[in-house]
């Protein structure tokens, strides 16, 4: 007997709109128990436009969107924001990634203020992220305005797991970053993944840094999905090229 | 003017400058964050006074427990300008300043009609009386406590934005709206919680203005609202400390002027000088380049 394990993220036909701009339209994805899921695709295609709709920045004008937390599947298309991050959502945005008038502490300290409902758990939960991320723990009384930019995205992703989250929702966690950095951050995220069991969903740019952590990827064009895989099919595949070239 | 004259026009200077400083931290607690500009704030410091008159004319002999109804009323004001004149046009920068004037104008017009305009005597909690710090120079008890109270709000504040939790939700949204709803903040809850605090300041500063000159009448919140938003301009939106240092820096300079060259100079100070800073720095004397763009 096999029993059937809902998806952790269902999207389906979802549509993302501006007023009268279209920006994202029929957009269907799924994440997986376990998963890391890549979103990758041109600029003005519509990735962040759907990873805010997914989050509840910007209400979907059509679509639904089903979380599973594990125990229950709960329906989240058009709820609030700090909803989603009570069921167990995170996103690092792409820009403002940090809180630049509080310091390192605090803003890993927020993370989990409003989520854990419990002091002595949110200090656990700082101690074992300073722990976990050293040059945040050197940095802690900084202001975040001041830390460097591969910092300040560590500071974000850190800020993300304070209140362990199931999902994690990632906006170009590669932009301007040095290739060292890079590197480090990716390998951060497919630990987060294979050791905290934070699924996630990845908007990149960087295609190659994505298909190699991401166990399945979909690939925009314009305002909708041009196709899905595999990372290695997605990788293989022409279509990739065509995709990012418009042809 | 001798000496002893001007060190009494400092004292009267600080007590009057801290209580610009706290209108301006009200107005900015909902604009520094919330990015309203409250115009109905004035109106909100006049009916802490008028609660405080209201509780005595009910029948409540006692100044302090007058007070807390003031306040309370001013909170409920702040409260309702939120629900009311903000939360169903929230975005919309300039509809949330037309209907917070109007809601204003409303308030003032309506406490004139029902006192018939005249300025009430407000009772003091006690009768001040003077008392010799040294070389002739004397000081009121009234001014020490309007003093201290005023140093009291402001630490209250500065520990109930680091501490508490709906302090630091206040200062999260302040920075990013999306990033507070992203750690779990109610952004709704928490705007009202904003307007609650905001009104709760406009009404210790409304009644301590009435303190300060034993009276209140139903426009006394124009003016006063003014010099809020000027101290708030020129400290450079979003900086507390800085609405303090002009606050004071405000109050000294007028009662200084006044001393000096009689009472038609005091308001000419406070336009002048805003004018002169915002000329040499844009974004006020404590404000960051880029915040104001950013906020506004
Ligand atoms: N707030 C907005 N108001 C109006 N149009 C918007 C808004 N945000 C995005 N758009 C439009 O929606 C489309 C998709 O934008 P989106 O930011 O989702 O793309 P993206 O795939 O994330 O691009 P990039 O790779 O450059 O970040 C674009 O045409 C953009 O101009
Ligand atoms: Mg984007």
């Amino acid at each position: 007997m096999k029993t059937v394990v809902p998806p952790v993220l269902n999207v389906e036909n979802l549509e993302v709109r501006y007023g009268a701009v279209v920006a994202a339209t029929g957009i269907s994805l799924t994440v997986h128990r376990g998963e890391v899921v890549a979103l990758l695709g041109p600029n003005g295609a519509g990735k962040t436009s759907v990873l805010h709709a997914i989050m509840g920045f910007v209400k979907p004008a059509a679509g639904s969107v089903s979380f599973f937390d594990g125990r229950y599947v709960h329906d989240i298309a058009g709820l609030e924001a700090h909803r989603m991050a009570h069921l167990g959502i995170a996103i690092v945005p792409s820009a403002q990634v940090v809180l630049p008038r509080m310091v390192v502490e605090e803003n890993l300290e927020v993370g989990g203020l409003f989520l854990l409902h419990d002091r002595t758990e949110v200090h656990r939960r700082m101690t074992a992220l300073f722990e976990r991320f050293p040059v945040l723990a050197q940095r802690r009384k900084q202001y975040a305005a001041t830390l460097s930019g591969g910092e300040q995205r560590q500071l974000a992703i850190a800020r993300g797991l304070m209140a362990k989250p199931k999902l994690m929702l990632l906006d170009e966690p590669s932009l301007g970053l040095a290739p060292m950095i890079l590197k480090e951050i990716f390998a951060l995220l497919r630990r987060i993944n294979r050791e905290d069991g934070v699924d996630i969903l990845i908007v990149e740019q960087n295609v190659n840094k994505a298909l190699e952590i991401a166990d399945r990827a979909y690939v925009m064009r314009i305002g909708g999905i041009d196709f899905s895989g595999t990372s290695a099919e997605v990788a293989e595949g022409e279509r990739l090229k065509d995709a990012y070239l418009g042809t | 003017m001798y000496l002893p004259h001007l060190v009494e026009q400092l004292f009267i200077g600080i007590s009057t400058g801290a209580i610009y400083a706290i209108v301006a931290i009200g107005f900015n607690l909902v604009f520094g964050t919330m990015n309203v500009l409250n115009l109905a704030h004035g109106a909100t410091m006049m009916l802490g006074s008028y609660g405080l008159l209201l509780a005595y004319y009910l029948g409540l002999d006692n100044f302090w427990l007058a007070a807390v109804a003031g306040i309370g009323l001013a909170i409920i004001t702040g409260l309702t300008i939120e629900r009311v004149a903000v939360r169903p046009l929230r975005g919309h920068w300039w509809n949330t300043k037309v209907a917070t004037l109007g809601v204003g104008l409303f308030l003032e017009n309506l406490v004139a009609l029902i006192t018939a305009g005249f300025p009430k005597n407000v009772p003091r909690p006690f009768n001040p009386t003077y008392h010799e710090l040294f070389a002739g120079i004397e000081i009121s008890d009234v001014q020490v406590m309007l003093i201290l109270i005023s140093i009291s709000v402001m630490l209250g504040m500065v520990a109930f934005l680091r501490r508490t939790p709906a302090g630091k939700a206040i200062r999260v949204l302040a920075q990013s709206p999306d990033l507070a709803r992203s750690v779990g903040i109610n952004v709704d809850r928490v705007t009202l919680i904003g307007f609650g605090v905001s009104g709760m300041l406009a009404g210790v500063a409304g009644i301590l203005n009435a303190m300060t000159y034993g009276s209140t009448y139903p426009f006394v919140g124009v003016t006063l609202g003014l010099k809020g938003i000027v101290v708030l301009i020129v400290a450079g939106i979003g900086n507390m400390r800085g609405c303090l240092y002009v606050g004071l820096a405000l109050g000294i300079a007028e009662t200084m002027a006044i001393g000096l060259g009689g009472s038609h100079y005091r308001d000419l100070i406070a336009y002048l000088s805003m004018v002169l800073i915002l000329l040499v720095r844009p974004h006020g004397l404590f404000g960051e380049e880029g915040r104001v763009e950013r906020e506004v």
